[in-house]
Order: structure tokens, then sequence, then C-alpha cells
């Protein structure tokens, strides 16, 4: 599994926060995209595709690939690569919002 | 309708220069940039409240992007600065229809400088949709502007001269690179060596970088690159493969590495959505990424009044892009009375011929790591060509065996273009893919069709257009 991790030289963190991520709390920095704090953290899979789902993390990471779509406080397919963290923003993974809008 | 005498679109190198030329011939400047700040992707900048430390990472590029920033800023308010602007179309006469704090609005200005940059050529190897497998600039973008690691070891595999750039950035923030692999042979490279005299900036880069693979001790291995990456949830491991001259996979060549993170840098594809839109004329130039706006030596597309600068023309880095955004900043300005042709003229001259010194140089540079056409046998039958719509190798050759003999019907038969990233991703491994089969050139393959939105907007956004 894709161990990411925050390196301590060279930048200086915003306040620590909390995000929820698929109902889990999860620690961020103000200032870090949804993408590199989840990276961080751990948990590179951003979301399941629609049909095989399989598992999709940053790819391009310039807002270009649209690879990294999670849903974000209720808005579905946000490209985390592309939107900061904010205090208990809620991150979705797993296309809820998608599945319960769409029934799918 | 907003209509400014000059609108540059995106703030990476060519747009800032190009705006601070114009701004400096009293011109008062629009840029549109979907970024949070100026930089584009080369000079980004952290996010606030997060700050860059001038650690490990930051190398001698970012001094020249300090400079130029300060360049911007002492501008003053002739450069009006529109960040988190989308420009999701071009309608006549030059009319952008920008996506800007939750609105859409319609901008016309009497002169337009696309300075649209370019991102990582996407190149379809089996596993690459993995969570773990990161495009260099990707990497780039977490290493240096979010201090965070893509993983502990790490594989940097592709070509050119940003892949030790980034291995080096990698090894000081702390992660193990395993490897640096560039698929070129780099045979011929001496040529490069008299061409190198007077570019001490370009020496100083290259010895900076070089210096911190020997220190960190990591391999740099030519003629060799990533055959398939494993990983069942992530990235796992990663088989490479000895290529020949032409790209090709040697058999019996192969070695597996446990990694958790893969870097692909394969060069970078030119942003020509909104050339195209434009109408510009294009020609096909595989030593610079692709198909480019037709320019001339003010920077001019085809379409008067519309100019093109820096990687959307043709990737070339960001002292080419600087020197070309301020050509085309005194050009626009000229053709707007600004200055005149003389004064121009004189502007232009030192940049033209700092230009031409480095485009000599990087005649030798792009086709040592110019793509060989072997690269597209790592695309197997299961491997997914596009990412968006899920459409595999074999789904484009069965539709081509169907008789399929163009861009615009491969599309329409397999969905492989039709999503999100519109194409961006799967078009320069769609047209290689036609290519092999129709058994002509790349240059006789036009580039997907576009059409606003070039990106993706919400309808809500989409519908205030014509409010106001």
């Amino acid at each position: 599994m894709s161990q990411g991790k925050r390196v301590a030289q060279g930048i200086q963190r915003g306040e620590r926060i909390e995000i929820e991520v698929d109902g889990e709390r999860v620690e961020a920095f103000l200032g870090e995209t949804v993408a590199a704090a989840l990276i961080a953290a751990g948990r590179p899979i951003l979301r399941r595709t629609d049909r095989s789902s399989a598992p999709r993390g940053l790819y391009c990471g310039i807002g270009v690939c649209f690879d990294c779509l999670v849903g974000i406080d209720g808005r579905p397919r946000v490209r985390a690569c592309q939107t900061p963290v904010a205090p208990g923003m809620r991150v979705d993974t797993q296309g809820r919002l998608v599945q319960e809008r769409w029934g799918q | 309708m907003n209509t400014p005498k000059i609108a540059v679109i995106g703030a990476g190198p060519a747009g800032m220069a190009a705006a601070i030329e114009a701004a400096r011939a009293g011109l008062t400047v629009h840029v549109y940039d979907e970024n949070a700040s100026p930089g584009g992707q080369i000079y980004r900048q952290p996010l606030a409240p997060m700050r860059s430390a001038n650690g490990p990472a930051a190398g001698p590029e970012s001094s020249r992007g300090k400079r130029l920033m300060e360049e911007l800023r002492a501008a003053g308010s002739r450069v009006v600065l529109h960040q988190g602007a989308i420009v999701w179309g071009v309608f006549e006469e030059r009319t952008l229809v920008v996506w800007e704090n939750e609105r859409s609005e319609r901008v016309r200005p009497e002169a337009l400088v696309l300075a649209t940059g370019a991102y990582d050529r996407p190149v379809p190897i089996p596993g690459w949709t993995l969570p773990g497998v990161y495009t260099a600039g990707a990497t780039q973008v977490l290493v240096k502007t979010q201090g965070v690691l893509p993983g502990q070891r790490v594989l940097v595999a592709g070509t050119g001269p940003l892949l030790p750039v980034v291995a080096g950035q990698l090894a000081r923030a702390g992660a193990r690179v395993v490897a640096v692999l560039e698929a070129a042979s780099l045979r011929g490279a001496w040529r490069a060596l008299p061409r190198l005299w007077g570019q001490w900036a370009l020496i100083g880069d290259a010895f900076h970088y070089w210096r911190g693979l020997l220190a960190a001790r990591i391999p740099y291995l030519r003629s060799r690159t990533v055959a398939r990456i494993i990983g069942t949830e992530a990235v796992q491991a990663v088989v490479t493969v000895a290529l020949d001259d032409a790209w090709r996979p040697l058999l019996d060549t192969e070695q597996t590495i446990d990694v958790d993170a893969v870097c692909l840098g394969f060069g970078f594809v030119p942003s020509t959505q909104l050339s195209q839109l434009c109408s510009c004329e294009h020609r096909y130039a595989p030593e610079l990424g692709g198909w480019i706006p037709v320019t001339s030596a003010e920077m001019e597309t085809t379409r008067p009044g519309v100019f093109a600068a820096g990687d959307a023309t043709g990737a070339g880095g960001a002292m080419v892009a600087v020197l070309e955004g301020r050509i085309a900043g005194i050009a626009a300005a000229a053709r707007l009375g600004a200055l005149t042709p003389s004064e121009a003229a004189a502007r232009m001259r030192p940049h033209q011929r700092a230009l031409a010194r480095l485009k000599w140089l990087r005649e030798v540079l792009d086709d040592l790591t110019r793509i060989r056409d072997g690269l597209a046998d790592l695309t197997t039958p299961d491997t997914v060509v596009c990412r968006c719509e899920e459409v595999t190798a074999a789904d484009i050759r069965e539709v081509l065996d169907e008789g399929t003999a163009d861009m615009a019907q491969l599309k329409r038969m397999t969905r492989a273009g039709m999503g999100y990233c519109q194409g961006r991703m799967c078009g320069p491994a769609l047209a290689a893919l036609l290519a092999r089969r129709t058994g002509g050139g790349m240059d006789a393959i036009p580039p997907l069709s576009i059409r606003p939105p070039v990106k993706p907007v919400p309808i809500e956004v989409m519908a205030t257009l014509d409010e106001g």
C-alpha cells in the first residue's frame, strides 16, 4: 500500500485541523489540498470507477485528468487536487452521494 | 461583457512575462488563471497559509521564479489577476467565457495572449491507473508545495531532463528513490555540448541536480522503462524492461522492484484547446510534444490579434516560456498602438536573440528524448487507454478492426475521449493507435475536435452567462 508522509523541512504548515473522510476523522493542515491530506494520511484511493469499481488516486496533480474526483460537503465529483481542506470538511471517496441521488 | 484591451490566459512563466511587458507599455492587462495564485506549474506557490521555507526541494529555478513574481508585483494595478478563473470557451471574435466566482462572464479583449501551458504526457502502461502512480508534475506539486511524499520507495521513469530534477527533490525530501529510468539511449548527447556554451544558467541547473543524484546514490539507467505496475488497491511493485533504440521492449530483460509509488514523466503535451477553439492553424511537431499553433517571430498565431507563448506553443521549459511571453506581450502592445513598431522591435530584439540561442540547444536535447514509436508496445490489450471511460486498448483495436479510420469516429464508437478530461489523457495514445493501423504518420491525424465547455462547468454556472 502506498505510504504517503509529511515532510518536516521546507514547508511551514498552517494550523492543524480535522476533516471527515467517509465518516472517519483525518488530520490535515490548512493550506493542504484534499488530495495531499489523504495521501499523507495513507489513503491514496480517492474514488472507485463507475464501471469496474477500480481504485483511482491522484494522477496528474494539476487539475487536468479529473481522476481525483471526490464528494465534498455534498457536492459530487470535485477535484481533490484543486480543493483546499477546511475544518470539518466532509469528504466522500465512495461515491455515496451519487448513489443516493441516482439510485445506482 | 467585460472588454479589456488585452487579456492573457494562464499565469505561468509565459503569461506572467506577457502581462509584465504589456503593462510596461502602459496597458492594463487582465490575466485569467485557474490556480489560486500566479506561478503556473513550475513556479507554483503553496496555498495560504502554507508557506515554502526554501527547503530541500527548492532548486535554482526558484530564484528565477521569484524575480518574475517581483516584476509582476511591480506592475501594480496595471495587471489585474483573476485567479481561480476558468476560461471554458472561446466564441466569435476572441470572445472568452470565463467561470469566476460561481458565475460565467463574457470577456472580449482586443488582443489575446494564450499561455495555457502543457501537461505531462500520459503513456498507457499496464497498472498506470493504480493509486500511487503519479505524473512527474503531480510528484513535484506534492513534494514542493504540499510537503508530502508520494511514497517511501519511489521509482522515477520516463524521459527528459525533468527526471533527475524530480528524483533529486524526492531524495532531498526523504524518499528512497530506487532508480531513475531514462527511456532514451542518449547516444549522441555529446552533440549538445558545444551548444551549451554560454547557457550558464542551464549548466548550473544541470550540475545542481546531477550532484543531487550522485549524493543520494540514485542509479540512473538509460534505455530502460516501466513495463507494468503491479498492485490490487495501490502500487506494490513495478516491472522494468530494457528498450531498443526505437523504445521497443526487449525480451528477457524484465526486473521486478518493490515500490509504493511510481513517478512517470514522458515529456509534455501542449494545451491547445483554446488555440483550437480560436481556429488558429496548428502543425504537428513531435519534438515539441505534438500539435501546436503556428506562430510568427512575434508569437502571433494565424488569427490576427491572437498570440500564443510558452509550453502551449511547444514544450520548451520556463526559460523559453518567459522569453516567448515577453515577445508576445510587446507585440500585443504594439498591435494596440501602445508602442510604435520601432519601439516594439527594439524591446523584442534581446528576447528574440536569447530565444534563438536556447532553441539551438533544445533542437539536440528534444531530439534525444523525443518519444519513439516502440513505447506504444507497452500498451497491452487489457491496458486502460481512456481513464475516464475505462476503454481498453483491446476495445479500441476492435473498433479499428471494423474499419474506423478517424479520431471522431473512434471516439463515437468507443466513448474514449468523452469523459471528464475531454480527451486530454487518451488523445495522444488514441492517435498513436490509429496511426499504427492506418500506417500513416501522426501528422496525418488531427487532434480530437474541441467544443466548449473545454473543462466541466456546473450547469448553474453556465446558466448565468446571459445575466447582466
